[in-house]
Parts: C-alpha cells; structure tokens; sequence
C-alpha cells in the first residue's frame, strides 16, 4: 500500500536552561493511504512533539517528513502553508475561535485559501451537517458541550479537504460516552471520506477502539509498532506492557462465557503466572492434578475479548496445550 | 453657600464649562484615536516579535521595546515641553489646544501600544496553533485570529487610555490652551475660585464615569465568551 507520509530519522531537540532535551530521538514510521494509525505513549514521551513535527509546527532538528510525495523540511515558507491545507489537525482543548459562531469558525480555513464567502458558507453548512450540528451554526463554542465543541473543530478540520487528519489527544478532556461518539464520527470520515488518520492519545482504549495499526513511544523512542490485534495480543516493550495493564488499574473482571481446559504438566505457577502476565481475573471451575504436578484446569475466562485473546497468545507462546469447552454452571 | 456658587454657576460660566467640555472632549478623543493609529501596530508588532509570539525578531522587540520604555519613563509635563520644536514643525504653533495634541499623542500612544501589546498576549496559544496548523500566513494570524479574539481586551484598553489621556488634559493650560481641566487649574489654583474648580472637576468626573461605563459594557457586549 502507498504510504502518505513517511517519518525519516526523525531527531527533535530542545534547548532549554539546563541544556540539550532530546524529545524525539530516530523515529522512523510509514504511514500508509487511508489507514488510522495511532501513536500511544505516557505524559512525556514525545508523542505531542512527534506530532508536531508531522506538520512542522515544530521545526526536527534533523530527518525528513515526507508527506505526499515532498520534504516538507525542504519546503518554503509558502510551500509548506499549501502543504498544510491538505494536513488538519484536532486538538484535546478544541482550539476554537472564542468570537466566532460554529458556522464562522467552519469557514476560517476556507477564508484563508480564498474560497468566496458564500461558497464557503455553503460548504461549511454541509459540513456541520455531516458532523450532526446543523441546528448548532449560530451558536458560539461557549455555547456548546466538549463533545460538540470538538464536532465543530472535526467539521472545521475537514473543510479544506485534506488528506490527513492529525488528532492530538482530541479525545482525552471528554467524557466516556462523549468519546465514544467521537470516535465513531473518526471512523466513519475514515471509511466514508477516505482520510488517513493519525491518533495520538494515551489511552488504549482509543487505539483498540478505532486504529489499524499503532506506535508506541516511550522516552523520545519508538519501542514497539505494528497491527493493533498483534501489539496488544503479544505486547513486547515494557512501556507497552505498561500501557496495556497500568499496575494501579483493576483486573480485567472475570465472568466471561468462554473456558479453556489448560493440561499442565509441572508448572506450579501456572495460573499465577497467567494473571501477572495478561492482568485477568480467572476463576477455577475444576482441577485434576495428581502429585507430580500433571492434570487439567478449567478455568472461566474474563469477558473482555483483548483479555482473552492474549490469555490465549500467552498460553501459546509458552506452548501450553489447551482447548475450548462449554461449560454451563 | 450660595454666594460661594454665585460667580460659578453665572450665566458666563455655565456657558465656558459648555464649551469647556466640547474642547475637553475633543482633545481627548482626538488624541485618543491619533494614539490608537500608532499604538495598534506598534503592540501588534511587539506582541507578534516576541520570542514566543507567531514571528519571533529578537532585534526589532528589543530596539521598539526600548523606544517605548523610553516615551514612557519621561513624565508628561517634559514631555510637552521636550516636545515643542515638533509641535512647531507639525501643527504650525507651540501654544492652543491643537498644538497640545501633538505631546499627548506621543505620550499616550507608546502606552496604547503596551495595551494592544498584552491584549494581544492573552489570546489562547491554541487557537493561534489551530490557525497556524491550517497553514494561515502570519499576516492572516493577524487580521483574523490575533485582533478579533482580543477585540473585548482591546476595548476595556480603550477606555482605560481614554480616562488617562483625560488626566492629562488640564496641562493644555500650560500651552494656552483651555478645557474643563485648564478652567480648573485657572480659576481654583490662580484665581482662587474653588467653586469653579470643584464644578469643572465634578464634570470631568462625570466624563471619565460616561466613558469606563460605555467601555466596559461595550467590551461585555462584543465578548461570546461569556
């Protein structure tokens, strides 16, 4: 597939009072057409300034972004303001214009390519529509929830356009349920419109939820990437492990349908291992172990679907035999 | 009491605070305006060259902001004399109300441009990276998100100048000219006819009150924040 930006050794740094602060330090991804890629990492990691690099807000220090085709490193002045009418981005505080109705603030990118005011108007109506803000255009954004705020700053995203949607955190000051609909409005401008997406966020329910395919960052370093299913199945690098089960969180809650019937041969630490390992709580229906250690264990697996499946990668990877069983308490 | 009132409330002089308020107002809002026409850009351009403003020019903030310290460190009587040659080459006269404009201006407009400078400072670091991420060039920065987001800041900075260049609008004696505050000046310090001097103060008074009312509510009407 073809990639609309490619990330080349991408080095950022800062220099502060106490001297030189590495913020991104050899990154290198391909973002590929149409896919929705996220970029997860803790507080600090230099996910934010990886961000801003995409479209130079930050100047790299060193590497190259190559965005459809050109350097945007290479690029004039007026060159790279072209450039970025085809690469929006969102933000977690929504960055609207205080003093302008939803409508108005829709039409600002199209006033400062020179659309004419009326065929701006026309397509920014068409827009807040797609988004479900018809009713809303007259209102100003103090007038309007998070969740709506971020709608009219989605809609205002869209208007030039582009070909990449970058979202910075976009859903992290948003309630849960706010969240959802938010996401779903991204998947659907993904499937509909085609727009290649770029997720930053610290949450991994927003990358399991919506992405293709995700990079973790962690300390100005890409420590892990690939297909969601796949990082999160078998997570690799500690930030990720991290990331997934957060040690202060609570277990993936038992109560699931599906149970597994695990032949052990002396590993005593089995089902021990398997809850430190995959944060699952498991509950024993049945065992049958003689003195040497071998036997069978029923266990009942936890609802969440990631759990299980990596509960299974685990056992796999350890090449434990097991098999799926109905059991009906 | 009534006699105290009686040459202060004569017909003669109900007639000069009349025209009194005319050239008060008059040399305030003209001043005011001519200071704005400096002042606007030079705050813009302060604001947009600082180093964490759109277009960062360490040089031309240092060298501007210096200027402006300066015009505003000298006080406004020495001002208005220091002044005099320039007055002379632009109004044609040193003395009247006229020629007092010229130190007003340059006086209240490196102030106006402190005023557009950290109204200008307030606008949200967000907004102006939303509009910069859309590829605005500086100038659009400008004219479209930097101006009207501070537009309710800008107006309570008016009013704020106006009532100051007001306080300095009885020095005009000092040249010649007149005014609510040089009638002030005149009759209570000279003439010793406070009666005149309190009615005068009372209307200035009056003035300012009119003009931070106006603002303010003005600034609260345009403001969609809130």
């Amino acid at each position: 597939m073809e990639n609309i930006i490619e990330i080349r050794q991408l080095n950022k740094t800062f220099d502060d009072s106490a001297g030189k602060v590495v913020a991104l330090d050899d990154i290198n991804i391909s973002i590929r057409k149409g896919e929705i890629f996220g970029i997860i990492g803790l507080s600090g990691a230099g996910k934010s300034t990886l961000v801003r690099c995409i479209n130079l807000l930050e100047r790299p220090t060193r590497g190259q972004i190559i965005f459809d085709g050109q350097d945007l490193c290479s690029l004039s002045k007026k060159q790279l303001l072209a450039a970025r009418h085809s690469m929006s981005m969102i933000f977690q505080s929504f960055n609207l214009l205080s003093q302008r109705t939803a409508l108005q603030n829709v039409c600002f990118p199209l006033e400062i390519t020179g659309v004419p005011h009326s065929q701006a108007k026309e397509k920014a109506r068409e827009l807040l529509k797609l988004v479900g803000l018809s009713e809303k255009e007259k209102n100003y954004p103090s007038q309007l929830s998070g969740g709506q705020k971020q709608r009219v700053a989605i809609a205002r995203a869209l208007a030039t356009q582009p070909k990449v949607l970058l979202c910075d955190e976009a859903t992290s000051a948003l309630d849960p349920t706010t969240t959802q609909s938010i996401l779903e409005l991204l998947t659907q401008i993904n499937q509909k419109m085609g727009v290649t997406i770029i997720v930053i966020t610290h949450e991994m329910k927003v990358i399991e939820q919506i992405c293709h395919r995700l990079a973790v960052v962690d300390q100005s370093h890409i420590v892990e990437m690939g297909q969601v299913q796949d990082v999160f199945t078998r997570p690799r690098a500690a930030a990720t492990k991290q990331l997934l089960c957060p040690t202060d969180s609570a277990l993936f809650s038992e109560g699931g349908k599906e149970c597994l019937e695990i032949q052990t041969n002396d590993n005593e630490t089995l089902i021990s291992d398997i809850v430190l390992e995959t944060h699952s709580r498991l509950r024993i229906l049945s065992a049958d172990i003689d003195s040497s250690g071998k036997g069978s264990i029923l266990l009942r697996l936890p609802a969440d679907p990631t759990a299980v499946r990596r509960i299974k990668a685990y056992l796999d990877d350890r090449q434990i035999s097991y098999k799926e069983v109905n059991y009906n308490a | 009491m009534r006699e105290f009132f009686e040459t202060a409330l004569s017909g003669q002089m109900l007639a000069l605070y009349g025209s009194d308020i005319l050239v008060t107002l008059y040399m305030t809002l003209v001043s005011t305006a001519m200071a704005y026409l400096i002042g606007i850009p030079l705050g813009i351009i302060l604001s947009v060259t600082d180093k964490d403003g759109i277009h960062p020019l360490s040089p031309v903030n240092k060298v501007l902001g210096f200027l402006v310290n300066v015009l505003r460190s000298v006080p406004f009587v020495i001002l208005l004399v220091m002044a005099l040659p320039l007055t002379k080459v632009l109004v044609g006269t040193k003395i009247g109300n006229t020629a007092f404009l010229v130190p007003l201006v340059l006086s209240a407009a490196p102030f106006v441009a402190r005023m557009v400078e950290s109204s200008i400072k307030e606008v949200d670091k967000g907004v102006i990276e939303a509009a910069q991420s859309m590829g605005s060039t500086d100038l659009q920065i400008i004219m479209k998100v930097l101006l009207p987001e501070a537009k309710p800041s800008l107006i309570i900075g008016g009013a704020i100048a106006m009532t100051t260049i007001l306080g300095y609008t009885p020095l005009a004696q000092l040249v010649g000219g007149n005014g609510l505050g040089a009638t002030a000046v005149q009759y209570g310090v000279y003439r010793f006819e406070p009666a005149i001097m309190y009615i005068a103060s009372l209307f200035l008074i009056i003035i300012v009150q009119i003009l931070q009312e106006v603002g303010m509510s003005l600034s609260k009407k345009t403001d969609k924040r809130i």
